[in-house]
């Protein structure tokens, strides 16, 4: 099956480049360790040297935790405050990254060279950055006109014939209904990226035009893709979520364990990113061919 | 069959049967006496006819009020509430004080649909003069001249000590879209302060009054009610079809015609009635050794009765158990649905509604916990009728603070209000944080007219989360067995009467000079007068531990005449012995008697006691041990102090701690990373 070849041809490729993986693991470990680091001070500052920190350690405590929050609370308040621009800022090195996969796993050799990798974040991070653009317009439009319609649907029709029992409903359908419309942008999204490389293009809309009707024409295959890429995801995090009530950070060691875990959890969790890109460079490899007909100007 | 007298020979039994029947139907007519021996006094009893329009959403009904003067007092006017006329546009107090309200956040005030309003069409004594051109709205509170929620009837004759009135009312009423507590969501209703109330008469020495007044105020956004106890009769006309509810006990349907059924419902010794109808009501029937549970439910929340009948059990236990028996033979509990959401919470006599939601998980547990609460309100304010306009505190913080014992005791410290998904969160903490948490703590006392609160906020976290607080204090203070002590006291002494904060202070210093002995009862006036009249706070901190080694003495020393070098041998040890101290501070302003327990680096222990009167204090040791760590309140008796985090402190650093959370913040960062990556 296309699918399960595809997979594979990923899965296989994706070990091939655990350096690149490397890099990207450490551009996340370093922002993220930015804000982890201010956090461990402000918990220190604050219950560093009080009994309350052996209460924290054995579990949550919500005590603690709020009082803590209302003493230290302009401190914590500085650190939420950096959330926002940290994410804009990774999302723009991620996109700008995703230049730099996407070249590497299209050399024939499948052998990983780091020049070629920073060579590919450098030539596609323009076009890749007004690609995501658009499709980030489209998938907050796509969610919020599900949730403009349920809000509308909810508030005209509350009564004795729809209660918390139909926004209930409502709402699990309108939450499936917008996870289908994200699935099916998520995916013109990464067939879009692989046709702007395919062709060497610059234009945007006529790339998302392309991967539309590709996904279109082969919704099975190319969605089915996406969907076994994200069931692998949250086989991950169920394992994760296992090792953690196994093992817990209830000691020293335990601490130590279980950040082990989780780094290695992080570094898995790219590495089916880099399956997911690679299997769906594959499949498209293998569909392009049979679907768009037009030739794009270079 | 005539017998030539022109007399029938039965008219002996026809005349009998037409006076029985005339007794009967005057009998009928009259407010119910006691069907039992009196628990209250029964100064204000209606006798109720009231019909319901449920398209108009109109009530049409006549009262007989039988009002018994409580007083030496001779009276000249009555006054009576009308609760109704608050909704009936934004001019009313309680609209133009809860502008800031959330409530108001969800009101369309251009929706002419959610007006309500009541008048008295006609008011006289009965088989007397019509007295309807005698009343006059008045209010006694504010300016607000448009404000109608209390008339006054000037009376032609007064009433005398001891005499009582009988008044003949008619009514006609629209209830309000649900907005606050009272009125209609589509086909369901709520009717709740629905007639012409008539205020409560303190003779001299009730309460506060130095002399006999009426004590009727205005409705307003902060504040609930007050009245007097008596016996309610209330006939209930509704459509067919529609399922009723209603303080009391039913006594029986009467079959009527064109389509209406009729209820009538008796509830004696109470202070207020409420009903509620709706087509959709689901009933479920349980018991509780003598009292009949009637849960009435919409059928979107059926998942949930077991926890609506499971915890209105544990409230009856637990209650009766600790407080006193449960005085009436029925309870009712009314769940609204989605669409009459605004009259969730909240508390009549024998009848209480809600709150649920479809889909609601068992880990968070708003239904137990509004069950509870509402239930103990047929303790404090039902059974002792306080004044909640005046002293909402001394109902609803006490109603808290119970609500949290019985959460805890039945569904566990530390989780009985969330348990879900790792995080857990108990009553208890519920409150204290909601006064720890205010932006200012000191804004205002516990103790103040409720309307007059700086903010809406404010009054809720003071009267309902900081009462409840100082009464956790209290309890660390005497033990729990004491503060149930005075609790069955305060019970016993004042059911079915008017108490008010005095009262209950006295039944505190009088059960605690019993049990506790003179020292600790002369505190309790600094307690009442820190927590309940005053607005400090409390905050204490352990600021420093020093642990200074003192050696041997090195060098030339005099000894017997000659001067001698210490240490005497090169091999000799120098001992260290360590002057030690703990500093404890009080941030704050408020004083309690506190403990500190003080750790040492052989594993000791030594409890400090320290009155927590001066600003600060030095606990002072001296030996070859060193102090490790030091904790003020370490038994968690000062529930009051805004910063329990300071209350230790250890000479290391807890290093293990931090990373934990560095590792977890770290992990948390990066997967929100990946996962924002893959979705844009």
């Amino acid at each position: 099956m296309k699918i399960l070849s595809a997979y594979q041809h990923g899965l296989s490729q994706a070990i091939r480049h655990k350096r690149m993986i490397g890099v990207i693991y450490l551009v996340h470990f370093l922002l993220a360790l930015s804000l982890a680091l201010q956090a461990g001070r402000v918990i220190d500052a604050a219950i560093g040297h009080s009994l309350a920190a052996h209460k924290l350690f054995s579990g949550y405590d919500h005590t603690i935790l709020y009082d803590m929050l209302r003493t230290h609370g302009g401190q914590v308040s500085g650190i939420v405050a950096q959330i926002g621009p940290l994410l804009v800022v990774y999302l723009l090195i991620s996109v700008c990254l995703r230049g730099g996969i996407l070249a590497a796993l299209r050399q024939p050799s499948g052998r990983f060279r780091m020049r070629t990798f920073w060579e590919g974040c450098w030539e596609y991070a323009g076009r890749f950055i007004r690609l995501n653009f658009v499709m980030w317009i489209l998938e907050l439009g796509a969610i919020s006109l599900v949730a403009f319609g349920a809000v509308a649907i909810i508030t005209q029709s509350i009564g004795p014939g729809f209660t918390d029992r139909g926004i209930f409903g409502l709402t699990l359908v309108a939450s499936l209904i917008a996870f289908g419309l994200i699935a099916f942008l998520l995916t013109v999204s990464q067939y879009a990226h692989a046709q702007m490389m395919h062709r060497n293009s610059y234009r945007v809309m006529a790339s998302i035009r392309e991967a539309i009707q590709l996904v279109r024409l082969h919704p099975g295959k190319t969605i089915g893709l996406f969907l076994l890429n994200a069931g692998t995801i949250l086989l991950l995090y169920g394992l994760y979520f296992l090792l953690e009530s196994l093992i817990g950070m209830h000691n020293g060691w335990g601490v130590l364990i279980m950040f082990v875990l989780q780094q290695l959890f992080v570094f898995t969790r790219l590495l089916a990113r880099i399956v997911n890109w690679a299997s769906m460079l594959h499949l498209h490899g293998s569909l392009i061919e049979q679907t768009i007909q037009a030739p794009m100007e270079g | 069959m005539a017998n030539g007298t022109g007399i029938h020979p039965d008219w002996p039994l026809k005349w009998l049967t037409c006076f029985l029947g005339m007794i009967l139907l005057s009998v009928n007519r009259l407010p119910a006496q006691s069907s039992a021996e009196a628990l209250s006094p029964r100064i204000a009893n209606y006798r109720i006819d009231v019909s319901l329009d449920p398209e108009q959403k109109t009530l049409t009904g006549t009262e007989i009020l039988t009002w018994n003067n409580p007083s030496t007092d001779t009276l000249h006017t009555m006054p009576f509430h009308l609760y109704l006329n608050a909704f009936k546009n934004t001019a009313s107090t309680f609209m133009q004080e809860g502008k800031n309200h959330p409530w108001m956040a969800l009101t369309d005030v251009t929706d002419s649909t959610i007006w309500g309003w009541i008048d008295i069409d006609r008011i006289g004594i009965k088989e007397g003069p019509d007295l309807t051109d005698q009343l006059s709205f008045i209010q006694p509170d504010d300016d607000n001249l448009l404000d109608q929620t209390v008339v006054e009837l000037q009376l032609p004759t007064p009433i005398l000590p001891g005499e009582s009135i009988v008044l003949e009312i008619e009514f006609s009423a629209r209830l309000p879209k649900i907005i606050a507590r009272t009125g209609y969501g589509h086909n369901y209703f709520l009717v709740a302060q629905w007639f012409p109330k008539v205020g409560v008469y303190e003779p001299a020495g009730t309460r506060y009054a130095e002399h006999g007044q009426w004590n009727c105020h205005q409705f307003h956004a902060s504040t609930e009610f007050y009245a007097d106890f008596g016996v309610y009769d209330v006939h209930i006309t509704v459509p067919d079809g529609f399922v009723v509810g209603a303080s009391g006990e039913l006594q029986g349907e009467l079959q009527s015609v064109d389509g209406k059924q009729t209820f009538r419902y008796l509830a004696e010794d109470v202070i207020d009635f409420a009903w509620t109808t709706s087509p959709l009501f689901e009933e479920i029937e349980a018991t509780w050794e003598h009292v009949s549970i009637r849960l009435l439910i919409h059928p979107e929340h059926l998942m949930h009765a077991d926890r609506y009948i499971e915890s209105s059990q544990h409230g009856l236990e637990y209650f009766a158990e600790h407080i006193g028996p449960y005085p009436y033979s029925t309870l009712t509990i009314v769940d609204p649905p989605i669409y009459g959401a605004g009259s969730s919470g909240m508390e009549y006599p024998t009848l209480f509604t809600g709150g649920s939601f479809y889909g609601l998980p068992d880990g968070i547990r708003i239904t137990e916990a509004l069950t509870i609460h509402e239930f103990g309100h047929q303790y404090f304010m039902q059974v002792i009728a306080s004044n909640e306009m005046e002293e909402p505190w001394l109902d609803e913080g006490f109603n808290t603070y119970w609500e949290n014992r019985v959460m805890d005791h039945y569904y566990g410290e530390r989780h009985s209000a969330i348990d879900i998904l790792g995080i857990h969160r108990d009553g208890y903490e519920g409150s204290r944080l909601a006064y720890t948490g205010m932006k200012m703590p000191q804004i205002a006392a516990n103790y103040g007219i409720p309307w007059k609160f700086p903010t809406h906020s404010s009054y809720f976290a003071l009267t309902y989360d900081k009462t409840a607080v100082w009464l956790a204090t209290l309890e660390g203070m005497v033990g729990r067995e004491t503060i149930d002590h005075i609790f069955q006291r305060y019970y016993q002494q004042w059911k079915f009467k008017h108490p008010c904060a005095r009262d209950f202070i006295a039944v505190v210093k009088e059960v605690v000079l019993a049990e506790k002995g003179p020292k600790l009862a002369r505190q309790m006036d600094v307690f009442f007068e820190q927590v309940l009249y005053g607005s400090q706070t409390c905050d204490y901190t352990v600021s420093e531990i020093l642990n200074t080694a003192i050696s041997s003495p090195n060098g030339l020393m005099d000894q017997d005449g000659e001067k001698r070098t210490f240490p005497e041998s090169t091999t000799e040890e120098i001992s260290i012995s360590y002057e030690s101290s703990v500093l404890v501070v009080n941030l704050g302003e408020m004083t309690f008697p506190t403990e500190v327990l003080i750790r040492f680096d052989d594993d000791s222990e030594e409890l400090a006691q320290w009155d927590g009167k001066s600003r600060s204090h030095t606990f002072q040791f001296t030996g070859t041990r060193k102090i490790v760590s030091a904790e003020i309140d370490p038994a968690g008796n000062i529930p009051l102090d805004l910063n329990l985090n300071n209350n230790s402190l250890t000479v290391q650093t807890q290093q293990i701690t931090c990373r934990k959370y560095i590792a977890r913040i770290l992990f948390w960062v990066q997967r929100i990373m990946i996962a924002m990556s893959a979705l844009f």
